[in-house]
């Protein structure tokens, strides 16, 4: 029973392995292809690449598979924390893009911690939203004596 | 009534050294209504944009290094900052509404016929000043839609071959093409809006408005510019006032700072349907957005004899609606479609 149930899981884990592989390597970019340009081959920047597929809605989950795949396989990982790296594959193989962009900003290193790091308040949108505070009731209100004042404007 | 007089000798004080009663020329009744107002209302919303972006410009730093987090210190460190960048955001938007409400009134109407057609190519030159400022505008933002807009203006040039010579890094290889887009946004584009827009105003005077499609007015009253102004700057109020609480309750946000070498947005409304048709055809498919505005700077030509109402000027009218329909169809696939890699 054991056997089979480990047997299941092997299997489970490689064909899941599998479909992450194919749904990377079909996010992998067309430079990826003989006899085109070739793309960056530095672990940071893919990342950093990843980060942009998976922080735009709804977030380009193929893609930024295919560029954390290009940055495991990178040789130059300057700046990168690989197993953060890893980690964010596996948020990616379970469909979970937010995970993964944790991950990936973990992996990067902050711009303090040594040059040529990257600014990892940079990496994160600032999506403000109606404050509801008296300020903004207050330019509200503005707003409405503005179209009050324009409407009498064009009666008159 | 002293007081009334004492305005009258200051307006003519003032008068007599600016002029002014040439503004004071009679208008038609049916040139105060909305539709022939909608030119003067689009001034209105420069006048909001530039004011605004005065107060940005001092606080925007246009090197790539800089740019995400000046815009960032814009939002939460200066003070009026988020609401200022807000009004410029929204008032954007709305002008280019009412610029292609005007558009859109001044071909049905025919406006652009003898002997208005050379004002209808300054109105043409115009619209796509204005395109070019939203463009700008897109890439200041600096974050990952705006590296992309940047990506596809140099891909746009290198199509336009040694016409493109200027949108190309390589024109000026020390100064990054952001710097140089900064200019132009804040600086030539101004230059080239200021001498169009007086051109256009000078034709206007000259010519006078165009007829009303409908009818044609007899004995209504008559009206002066300074009422048409005195409308406009009545729109212009709504229309800032709307921008403001748009700015309030739908602040604009930040991106992440770009990366280079990937596509995953997708462009603002406006170039939608110039983005649907690269998607179908390619980066070639931008040709179709220069096709589009060389057939606008072509329609006086095209459409040209038959009577000046509706049944007259069929043709020119079905082939509006088929641009238009065809605009929105292309934008609207490309709003439903999801993000496609046309560089890379």
């Amino acid at each position: 029973m054991r056997a089979t149930w480990d047997r299941t899981r092997k299997l489970t884990t490689g064909v899941a392995a599998g479909a992450f592989l194919i749904l990377g390597l079909s996010g992998l970019p067309a430079d990826a292809q003989p006899g085109v340009v070739a793309g960056p081959k530095d672990a940071l920047t893919l990342v950093r690449q990843a980060l942009a597929a998976l922080e735009v809605a709804p977030p380009a989950v193929s893609v930024a598979t295919g560029k954390v795949i290009q940055a495991l396989l990178a040789k130059d990982t300057a700046g990168v924390d690989m197993v953060r790296v890893q980690e964010a594959a596996q948020a990616l193989g379970q469909q979970d893009s937010a995970t993964a962009v944790a991950r990936l900003i973990a992996a990067l290193h902050p711009v303090r911690a040594r040059p040529g790091g990257v600014d990892v308040a940079l990496l994160m949108p600032v999506e403000p939203r109606f404050a509801g505070t008296p300020t903004s009731y207050a330019l509200l209100a503005g707003a409405a004596l503005l179209v009050t004042v324009g409407g009498l404007i064009i009666r008159r | 009534m002293r007081s009334s007089f004492r305005w009258q000798r200051v307006w003519a004080a003032v008068d007599a050294r600016l002029v002014l009663h040439n503004f004071l020329y009679e208008v038609p009744a049916y040139a105060n209504t909305l539709p022939y107002v909608l030119g003067a209302v689009t001034l209105a919303g420069l006048v909001i944009l530039v004011v605004t972006g005065v107060f940005l410009g001092q606080f925007y730093a246009p090197d790539p290094s800089a740019a995400n987090v000046s815009v960032r210190i814009i939002m939460t460190q200066v003070i009026g900052g988020e609401v200022i960048r807000g009004i410029h955001v929204w008032a954007a938007h709305l002008t280019v509404v009412v610029l292609l409400l005007h558009l859109m009134r001044v071909y049905v109407t025919g406006a652009y016929r003898f002997p208005r057609e050379a004002n209808w190519a300054v109105g043409v030159g115009l619209l796509g000043t204005l395109l070019a400022f939203f463009f700008t505008g897109t890439v200041l933002r600096w974050d990952q839609g705006a590296i992309e807009a940047l990506a596809h203006n140099v891909a746009f040039a290198r199509l336009l071959g040694v016409f493109g010579g200027w949108f190309s890094p390589a024109f000026s290889s020390h100064v990054p093409l952001l710097t140089r887009l900064y200019m132009a946004h804040v600086s030539l584009l101004p230059l080239v809006l200021f001498i169009l827009l007086s051109a256009h105003l000078y034709l206007v005077r000259q010519h006078g408005f165009s007829p009303p499609l409908a009818h044609l007015e007899t004995t209504q009253a008559r009206y002066t510019f300074a009422h048409h102004l005195k409308r406009a700057a009545g729109y212009g109020c709504i229309m800032l006032g709307l921008a403001l609480a748009l700015a309030v309750i739908f602040p604009p946000g930040q991106g992440p700072a770009p990366v280079s070498g990937i596509e995953v947005t997708k462009p603002p409304w406006l170039f939608l349907p110039a983005y649907g048709l690269e998607t179908l055809l390619g980066l070639a498919g931008l040709w179709g957005a220069v096709v589009v505005f060389l057939w606008l700077l072509a329609v006086p030509v095209l459409d040209r004899g038959g009577g000046p109402g509706w049944m007259g000027r069929r043709r020119a009218l079905t082939v509006g609606a088929a641009v238009a329909v065809a605009a929105i169809a292309l934008g609207v696939y490309a709003w439903l479609s999801s993000p496609v890699a046309h560089l890379h």
